[in-house]
């Protein structure tokens, strides 16, 4: 190749390679944009309930929505969030699921005054979700009431029971059976809270033990 | 005779027992399957008339049904750490509230979601409205303060004036008319309402039909008007007693 020819090439390389830079940072801009549109979809809430679903991702952002989940879920990561996806049933099919975003890390119980939670709300729907977790989902209404007026007053357990109901974190059937809620199962990791929940007494009882072991009267509240 | 009505009975009590898992009032694993098959097999085998196959047939269906609810609870168990709800409800009794609310917190990922509206939202929503045409007032329609009888009364002068114009439509094609091409071609729009229109002339006597239940042709045309004269009425005696 001589050097003229060189010098002809150079400017072609050159030229290709700037052609390719702005490919790249269009292609960028483009995902940048699906990004931003998924996010607002999954994000904001009409009317109905929250969450997309994938089949009206594939419809907004192309075949490859998956990608632009995934390149979401990234940057939420950075925020303390995730993408959380709940499939409609057994068959796990991406295009009937649904997408929400939700919390990445627990919260602490001081934040739930800040959120505006009181303790007892979150307390019956502790109780209620791992009742119904560990029998199949679903208690008769009047039997879940029952357990939980061994700790508060029928009134209060009814008027907790009817705002969660109206959350969408349960459900009360026309039988009268009450059954876990479309949002319990996006927001509560239904084994998770049932090993918080079989392992309370545990916990009492090591730290009994510890301040036994120690000399320490345990305190009112921690009985 | 009595061994078969005995066994007739004993079927009965486990297809009703089998039903009572299939509606959810027993536990599922309330029934023991395979004894159930045993006795089920030995009924079979003494005797085979048809009642007895019949019966037996439908327990085996009952009894598949209640094998399915059997692995759904165990895959449920499996999911839920075989965790009975007794030892929840007592851990629950046990537990202060805020011990349950620290034990929700480990297993609760609250849901983020934004509710509020933009301004390009709002201007897109307002240029849509802009663009909606006007919705044309009927001249002749009455106020809302004439009252609801005004209103009945010119509701139903707007239909009989479309049920007029449906009958000289078919009094003008003159002789029988096939219903289907008739009601086809007032398009696809109004092929229901003139359906509807023709159902009310024909029990009204203004339309005459003819089905030939051979050929399944189904024909239509305007009845001759008859004018109502003396000799057309008719007395009737009721006897009261």
């Amino acid at each position: 190749m001589s050097e003229e020819q060189q010098d002809d090439v150079g400017p072609q390389a050159e030229a290709q390679e700037t052609a390719e830079e702005v490919v790249g940072e269009q292609e960028l801009t483009k995902m940048e944009r699906k990004v931003a549109v998924a996010a607002a979809l999954i994000l904001t809430a009409g009317h109905r309930q929250p969450g997309v679903r994938g089949w009206e991702l594939r419809r907004r952002l192309g075949k490859g929505y998956h990608r632009v989940l995934e390149v979401l879920d990234s940057r939420l990561k950075k925020l303390g969030l995730r993408l959380k996806v709940v499939y409609e049933d057994e068959s796990q099919d991406p295009e009937r699921a649904r997408y929400y975003v939700v919390v990445s890390e627990p919260l602490v119980l001081s934040d739930l005054t800040t959120l505006g939670y009181s303790i007892d709300e979150v307390a019956i729907l502790a109780a209620t979700l791992a009742y119904l977790y560990a029998s199949n989902d679903r208690r008769p209404y009047k039997e879940v009431v029952e357990l939980l007026e061994t700790k508060y007053p029928k009134w209060r357990v009814e008027s907790v029971l009817e705002r969660l109901i109206r959350r969408g974190y349960l459900v009360r059937t026309e039988d009268d059976q009450l059954v876990v809620g479309w949002r319990a199962k996006v927001e509560v990791d239904k084994k998770e809270l049932l090993r918080a929940i079989a392992s309370l007494g545990q916990v009492v009882s090591e730290q009994r033990t510890a301040q036994a072991e120690s000399g320490i009267t345990p305190r009112e509240d921690q009985t | 005779m009595k061994a078969v009505e005995v066994r007739r009975e004993e079927l009965l009590r486990m297809i009703a027992a089998l039903e009572a898992v299939v509606r959810m009032k027993v536990e599922p694993f309330a029934v023991e399957v395979g004894p159930l098959l045993e006795r089920l097999r030995r009924i079979v085998e003494e005797n085979r008339d048809a009642e007895t196959l019949v019966l037996d047939a439908e327990a085996l269906y009952r009894v598949s049904v209640v094998l399915a609810l059997q692995q759904k609870s165990i895959v449920q168990s499996a999911s839920s750490l075989f965790v009975d709800s007794q030892i929840v409800a007592s851990k629950i009794v046990g537990s202060p509230p805020v011990a349950l609310a620290g034990a929700f917190l480990l297993a609760w990922r609250p849901m983020v979601r934004l509710e509020h509206v933009s301004t390009p939202l709002l201007i897109r929503g307002y240029e849509h409205f802009l663009s909606l045409s006007t919705r044309a007032q009927p001249q002749s329609a009455p106020a809302p303060s004439e009252g609801p009888r005004a209103e009945w009364a010119f509701l139903e002068q707007k239909f009989e004036e479309e049920l007029e114009r449906v009958l000289s439509e078919l009094r003008s094609r003159g002789g029988w008319v096939d219903y289907w091409s008739f009601i086809s071609g007032a398009g696809s729009g109004g092929k229901a309402r003139t359906a509807y229109l023709l159902s009310f002339l024909i029990t009204r006597g203004d339309v005459e039909v003819r089905y030939n239940p051979l050929t399944g042709e189904l024909k239509i045309r305007a009845a001759e008007r008859r004018e109502e004269t003396e000799g057309d009425r008719v007395s009737l005696a009721v006897s009261v007693r």
